[in-house]
């Protein structure tokens, strides 16, 4: 993944729905891409105060002075706005100046500072099903490609064969 | 009368020869292991979260790769049982009045 750095002011989707949870959880869900994702306490926190005003020096400041593991709050900040961008929960500025930097993978932000900072930092997402998705097993003539065959059927040829 | 709210909820994919070892989820993990078994939240997405927050609220979560049904199925019960009793460690127990909006 990338991260695209940025100085200016940030602020979050305004299309996005939120649903405020417990432990300051937040799932916000993505009613474009049917995505949802669970933000974590701290990752809430930066994308609630992501409201357009706001730079990373001054969203940093609003963190609560313990930040996971050896992380500055800069950093903190830093990372959980590139999580927020990856996935798409802030506006994007078309006329800003991007600058694309290699960004570390989750295993390897966990291996050089603790799987607890990863996740209290790391967002966690889906997508929504379809009602195809959803279903647990296929029928006589359905596709088995991406789930089994209800009992009674083979897939052949990504087909479920037989009675079922 | 008041619905009924589950007590338990367990995330339990399949593997050959896994062994139960369960974790406990966040209130934030388990709404989106149920969102992924939601269809009608493509449709009305707020109400769907909104129902998810609600049935989560002191319900236990749990997730671990299982082995053969019929090994996994008492340990489950027992699960359940502890999680209805209140018996588990941890119940998301605080919910704020209208948890779910847009924009």
């Amino acid at each position: 993944m990338r991260q695209v750095e940025t100085s200016g002011p940030l602020r979050a989707r305004r299309d996005l729905i939120e649903c405020a949870l417990a432990d300051d959880e937040v799932i916000v869900y993505d009613p474009e891409t049917h995505e949802a994702h669970c933000l974590t306490a701290i990752a809430a926190s930066v994308f609630r105060s992501c409201d357009g005003t706001r730079s990373l020096d001054e969203l940093a400041a609003l963190l609560p002075a313990a930040v996971p593991g050896a992380l500055s709050r800069a950093n903190t900040v830093q990372l959980v706005v590139d999580e927020l961008r990856a996935r798409g929960l802030l506006e994007t500025d078309e006329t800003a100046p991007a600058v694309e930097a290699p960004r570390p993978t989750r295993a390897q932000f966990a291996r050089r500072f603790g799987a607890a900072a990863a996740a209290v930092l790391f967002v966690e997402s889906l997508v929504a099903p379809t009602a195809a998705q959803a279903a647990t097993c296929a029928g006589t003539g359905a596709s088995c490609a991406s789930r089994p065959c209800c009992a009674g059927c083979t897939c052949v040829a990504g087909v479920c064969v037989g009675a079922c | 009368m008041r619905s009924p709210r589950p007590a338990l909820a367990v995330v339990a994919d399949y593997r050959q020869g896994a062994r139960w070892r369960p974790r406990q989820l966040t209130q934030g993990q388990a709404v989106l292991q149920l969102l992924a078994n939601a269809v009608p939240a493509r449709r009305d997405p707020a109400r769907v979260l909104a129902a998810l927050a609600a049935a989560s609220v002191s319900m236990t979560a749990l997730e671990t790769k299982r082995g053969e049904a019929a090994e996994v199925a008492p340990l489950i019960l027992g699960e359940a049982e502890r999680a209805a009793a209140g018996l588990s460690l941890v119940r998301f127990t605080t919910r704020k009045a209208e948890p779910c909006f847009q924009g």
